[in-house]
């Protein structure tokens, strides 16, 4: 009796097993079934709006067919990379059956209007019609938003810091801040765009104003929450105050500052897309608009999946960058 | 030359007043006046609001005295000096330094660095960290936080160890074993050590001078010089006499009131 129980309970155990092993191995082939269907929706279903087809819808899920296919493979092989995948194979699934849904209400059934809401394929063709201009204006963008946001993050910390530290300079330069510091920086661009020689050099004064305000606010916020004893230790172990203002106040503040810097990235981008939009000739933001000029919203949805990827990756490396300088905080606090 | 350390410190007449947020002015310290011998161990003890915490800080020149002065070797003191090291009550290690970090501050801070890299190491073997060089402070223990703090201050060369209550927040057998590596540290570097602390076991463990402080204001009370060359033991008889003593100064020792609580 009792050795007919065990045997019962290690075979309900196996069945689990079995049963998480086959669920795995369903989710794992879910991307693929899924763009077969997307593949056979599009090629099968006919167009209702009167636009011509490129092909490159087709051809992206051709190949992302034979990808899923191909990794699907490798994770029955390779059972760590196999159960990663797995894990986000349904997520996968779900951007393919998405397009699908996008395609059929465009396309096939023409239940958005034109041209306003163009199918997946009029989208995804602009990356090889336009790539090279789209990837120029990246390029462009990107030089001018770094070129503004370095800027303004260090001219943000030296006044911070400058706030924080030094009474005097609070009286003078903090009622400027509160007052002046609130102001989006985009309401500067119709003096910015005179006051400056060249949009370009505008636009970046623009974007560093942006950044300027939350950095210099968390910075001198974090050097004004410093506990004092840390500056006490410091000045008896013969510290001076050079040594107090960039080896106590600016370290123990990096937790705030690194919330200025992540508020000004937000800001940053906000103001970079409206500067180019209004003043600057080329960029992202100037792509957009021009685009929407001529009604080629499709260019505009490429270019906001353009931005989409540009600023994640940006926000990604300031994590990084994060993650080196305050690796400490590891284990005490959870961003 | 480099090793002749003194740290003879004489107060006189120190007088220490503060304000409250109210405006009420209440005197700390009053009419201190005493001198301390070159590589003495001397304790204060008292009650709370004493200004044992404010003599130490003064002398440590993170705060001045209302009037008075705190001389060092006949030298005025006056701000802060890696001479006059002060350990306190809380490890206070900057937290996104690690140990090693942490030890070497003082020198760095002195840009002295470079030619005292060894001692960074030497010191923190001497208080067995060891192997825990790269750990950040949260991941030490109190006792361990507290030996680093230590020898924050000792790598400094101090000619006077000020300890504000640095084992009040460690458990009982952490607090011991501090106690033995302080007073081998402080036999070894000869430097004066003057330890603020509740303890009254502590005190008369460790020190040879024990300063009895009376409170509001602050006065010296008694000044009870013990043996230098008595055998250190817990359980001496010359202890526990001591210990009896100090406490009936302090009003704690019950030796006419016989209202004895029933446990």
């Amino acid at each position: 009796m009792a050795s007919n129980n065990r045997e019962t309970i290690s075979d309900i155990k196996i069945n689990k097993t079995n049963k998480a092993k086959t669920t795995g191995i369903i989710k794992g082939i879910l991307p693929a079934v899924i763009i077969f269907f997307a593949i056979a929706e599009h090629l099968l279903i006919p167009n209702k709006q009167v636009v011509s087809t490129t092909g490159v819808y087709n051809k992206v899920l051709m190949a992302s067919l034979i990808l899923s296919i191909a990794v699907f493979i490798i994770s029955l092989i390779n059972k760590k990379f196999g159960k990663a995948y797995f894990y986000k194979a349904p997520f996968i699934a779900a951007v393919f059956l998405f397009l699908a849904i996008w395609d059929v209400v465009t396309l096939k059934l023409s239940l958005l209007p034109l041209p306003f809401f163009p199918g997946p394929d009029k989208v995804l063709h602009v990356f090889v019609s336009d790539g090279a201009i789209l990837l120029k204006c990246a390029l462009y963008s990107v030089r001018l938003l770094l070129c503004g946001y370095l800027l303004g993050a260090s001219f943000g910390l030296f006044t911070g810091t400058l706030i924080g530290w030094n009474q005097r300079a609070d009286y003078w330069i903090g009622p400027l801040l509160r007052i002046i510091g609130p102001i989006p920086a985009t309401a500067w661009i119709p003096i910015a765009l005179v006051a400056f020689p060249t949009s370009f050099l505008a636009s970046i004064f623009l974007i560093a104003l942006a950044v300027w305000f939350p950095v210099t606010v968390m910075t001198s916020t974090g050097i004004h929450n410093v506990q004092n004893s840390y500056f006490e230790v410091a000045k008896t172990l013969g510290g001076n105050q050079k040594f107090l203002v960039f080896k106590v106040a600016i370290p123990a503040a990096m937790p705030s500052i690194f919330i200025g810097l992540f508020m000004g990235m937000g800001t940053s981008f906000a103001t970079l897309i409206a500067a180019e939009m209004l003043g600057v000739k080329a960029g992202l933001g100037w792509y957009i608009n021009w685009s929407q000029g001529w009604a080629e919203y499709n260019k505009v949805y490429a270019c906001l999946i353009v931005l989409a990827l540009m600023f994640s990756g940006l926000i990604k490396l300031l994590f990084f960058v994060k993650d080196k300088l305050l690796g400490w905080q590891k284990g005490l606090i959870k961003w | 030359m480099v090793d002749e350390r003194k740290g003879a410190l004489s107060f006189r007449n120190i007088h220490k007043e503060f304000i409250d947020n109210d405006g009420n002015k209440f005197v700390a310290l009053d009419d201190f006046s005493m001198d301390i011998q070159p590589g003495s161990f001397v304790s204060l003890i008292g009650p709370s609001g004493c200004g044992k915490s404010t003599l130490l800080r003064m002398i440590a020149g993170l705060d001045t005295p209302t009037s008075g002065e705190i001389l060092l070797d006949n030298d005025k003191i006056e701000g802060t000096n890696h001479e006059r090291g002060l350990v306190f009550q809380q490890a206070n290690l900057f937290p996104w330094l690690n140990v090693r970090e942490n030890v070497a501050t003082g020198l760095i801070a002195r840009k002295v660095y470079k030619e005292n890299k060894d001692e960074v190491d030497k010191y923190i073997k001497l208080v067995g960290l060891s192997g825990f060089e790269k750990s950040y402070p949260h991941q030490l223990s109190g006792g361990m936080a507290q030996r680093v703090s230590l020898v924050r201050v000792l790598v400094n060369k101090p000619k006077v160890l000020l300890l504000d209550e640095p084992l009040g927040a460690l458990d009982a057998f952490t607090r011991m074993n501090m106690q033995e590596e302080i007073l081998k540290i402080w036999k070894e570097q000869k430097v004066t050590v003057i330890l603020v602390t509740h303890d009254v076991d502590e005190a008369v463990y460790m020190s040879d001078t024990i300063v009895i402080l009376s409170s509001r204001p602050g006065r010296i009370q008694e000044v009870i010089k013990l043996r230098q060359d008595r055998t250190r033991s817990r359980n001496y008889p010359d202890f526990v006499d001591l210990r009896t003593r100090i406490l009936e100064k302090l009003n704690f020792a019950s030796t006419e009131d016989t209202t004895g609580y029933v446990i």
